[in-house]
């Protein structure tokens, strides 16, 4: 059987809130396996972005193990966790999050160059056949300020697909959008999903946006309350 | 494209605040080439003047008296003796005194009386326009004058100069200019008048007195046989060297250098603080952006390096920069000081003096962008991103 993309065990994150203890994330035991599509489902302050943020390693857990391609990502080092997003893990943001002064290339080339093994015309090529893949070919040069939201969150959808992760974290993405936009980016992943067999996880509290995912898991309190797969 | 292709571009995207923080640094950056350029080319052009004057030689005073004072403090005389010893080309007898110029200053101007006929042989002074000294000067008020004084009063070659003498209480005599003198780089000469030997003596009444005894040798080789004959042959004279004269120079040029390398460390660090205040600000804007590079997997080294690299940008835009105007500004110093106190200040432009400015703005960028690319560099990302 494969190793699961992603294995959460025991998990815990606490917050100091001042004094007052927040317990964001209770116990929480998940498998994700590979070329899953997953949405995270919960109101506001239910603990799925915080949850999101542990299995990208932007964030710790108070307790628990997180073991990411079968590596647990506790016992890394705040370097050998940032390597690790930049090979196995892609971000897209509510926000988009790109860079405003480099353009739509430059912006997906960004991470290739972060994780280093490419030359600058290989990182070009590479973004360019990226940013094609979104349907922004004719947008190559555009400074983000250019860029409509939906065509920001394109670009930062091939950013997060830069260094060929094997793991792509969304939070909210289509939430900055319009619905027509929404739809779009969520079919784009739907389909990268579907033909490179990579895995998404998608936090959002639209159950449009869920529809699109094989499986649901619900987060409330920072329980996750169900857990359920598509038929 | 990497993370510096970010940093330049956001370096260009706040003009305005780059702009000013590399004029920071340009400021003390040009301070400090100018100061620098303007000591070590006054250092050298004394020198070169001692050498000048000296060559191969020494002063000879009299024991008790200090270095550059005036009055006939020694017998003038003593000049033929010492030119009889072997390996000496010249001793000449220098009358040094006093006068004042009303119009000029109400400071005292020195006075040299030199022999006409050896004047060329042991001073460094020449002439801008006019004639040398003829025979027929001996004892008349022909005068060689310093171009700072020159060039305040508007005097030329046939024009007249009234002066005060305080001998036996105030007399003034009207000399006649017969020359005017080039700059030498030393202002206290540019700002003397020359006269015939035999004048001075009249004027001030002093027979057969002189200040100093200027001694040029045939060689090098004869310096300390000659000084040792002087000494040993005539008692209460002191032999001053040209090695002496220089140690001095020296010592007061590398307090002088010391004091101004002062002011310019200081305006460069105020130029290294203005590149912290920058760098830390631009830490804080784009936190989130740190957030994001971090998510998609930058090193805290990166961080750091962008940040740093930012940091170190400024400190070289604002050091070339600063050579430049360092350059500018040594000229225009040297010109309006020049134009309003009559001291002509030398300047040289020397290659090291670039290469320690250009590794000191290096360093201040390093330094004052260490702190803040720290900090950037241990943000935690999830922090970071969160950062509105």
């Amino acid at each position: 059987m494969n190793k699961p993309a992603v294995e959460l065990r025991k998990v815990y994150k606490v917050y100091l809130l001042g004094k007052i203890k927040v317990v964001a994330l209770r116990n929480i035991n998940l498998k994700i396996m590979p070329g899953e599509f997953v949405a995270i489902m919960g109101a506001s302050g239910s603990g799925k972005t915080t949850l999101l943020n542990i299995i990208g390693g932007i964030d710790r857990p108070t307790y628990g193990d997180v073991l990411i391609d079968g590596v647990n990502t506790i016992y890394l080092s705040e370097d050998e966790l940032a390597s690790l997003r930049a090979k196995k893990i892609g971000f897209v943001f509510q926000f988009f999050n790109l860079i405003p002064v480099l353009n739509a290339l430059e912006n997906v080339m960004l991470p290739m160059s972060l994780n280093g093994g490419l030359s600058k015309a290989e990182m070009r090529a590479r973004a360019k056949m990226l940013l094609e893949l979104v349907g922004l070919g004719d947008r190559l040069y555009h400074k983000p300020t250019e860029l409509s939201g939906g065509q920001s969150q394109r670009v930062a959808i091939a950013r997060a697909l830069a260094n060929n992760p094997a793991i792509v974290l969304a939070d909210e993405p289509t939430g900055n959008l319009d619905s027509k936009s929404g739809r779009e980016i969520m079919s784009l992943m739907k389909k990268l999903n579907k033909e490179r067999g990579q895995t998404f996880i998608v936090v959002t509290h639209d159950p449009e946006v869920a529809s699109y995912a094989d499986r649901i898991i619900r987060v409330k309190d920072g329980r996750i309350i169900e857990d359920r797969r598509k038929n | 494209m990497s993370v510096y292709t970010v940093s330049r571009r956001e370096i260009f995207e706040r003009k305005s605040r780059s702009m000013l923080t590399i004029l920071g640094i340009a400021v003390g950056v040009a301070t400090i080439v100018a100061l620098l350029s303007i000591g070590f080319g006054m250092q050298e052009q004394i020198r070169k003047s001692l050498d000048k004057i000296l060559g191969a030689g020494f002063i000879v005073i009299n024991e008790n008296q200090l270095i550059f004072s005036t009055g006939g403090q020694l017998d003038a005389s003593l000049a033929r003796e010492i030119k009889r010893i072997k390996g000496v080309d010249a001793a000449v007898p220098i009358l040094s005194e006093h006068v004042y110029i009303p119009k000029y200053s109400i400071l005292p101007i020195s006075v040299m009386g030199v022999d006409p006929q050896e004047a060329d042989k042991i001073s460094n002074v020449e002439l801008a326009s006019g004639r040398d000294w003829l025979p027929k000067d001996e004892g008349k008020l022909s005068a060689v004058i310093g171009y700072s004084i020159a060039d305040a009063l508007d005097l030329k070659p046939g024009d007249t100069l009234k002066v005060r003498l305080d001998v036996d209480g105030e007399k003034y005599v009207t000399l006649r200019v017969i020359a005017v003198a080039k700059p030498t780089g030393f202002g206290d000469q540019d700002q003397t008048v020359y006269l015939p030997y035999s004048t001075v003596e009249k004027l001030y009444g002093e027979y057969g007195k002189a200040t100093m005894i200027l001694v040029k040798l045939e060689d090098e080789r004869y310096a300390d046989s000659v000084k040792t004959q002087i000494e040993k042959r005539f008692k209460g004279l002191r032999v001053v060297e040209k090695k002496f004269l220089m140690e001095g120079v020296s010592q007061i040029m590398g307090t002088i250098n010391s004091v101004l390398l002062g002011l310019g460390a200081i305006s460069l660090l105020v130029g290294g603080l203005g590149v912290m205040n920058t760098i830390m600000t631009s830490v804080l804007e784009r936190t989130r952006q740190i957030g994001i590079l971090k998510a998609i997997g930058a090193s805290r080294k990166k961080i750091l390096v962008m940040f740093l690299f930012e940091s170190v940008l400024l400190g070289i835009i604002g050091g070339a920069i600063g050579c430049v105007g360092g350059v500018v500004m040594t000229k225009l110093a040297s010109l309006f000081i020049f134009k309003w106190t009559g001291l002509f200040l030398p300047f040289k432009l020397y290659s090291w003096v670039f290469l320690f400015a250009s590794g000191v703005s290096i360093l201040v960028g390093i330094g004052a962008g260490l702190y803040p690319s720290y900090r950037a560099s241990n943000l935690r990302p999830v922090e970071a991103l969160r950062y509105e």
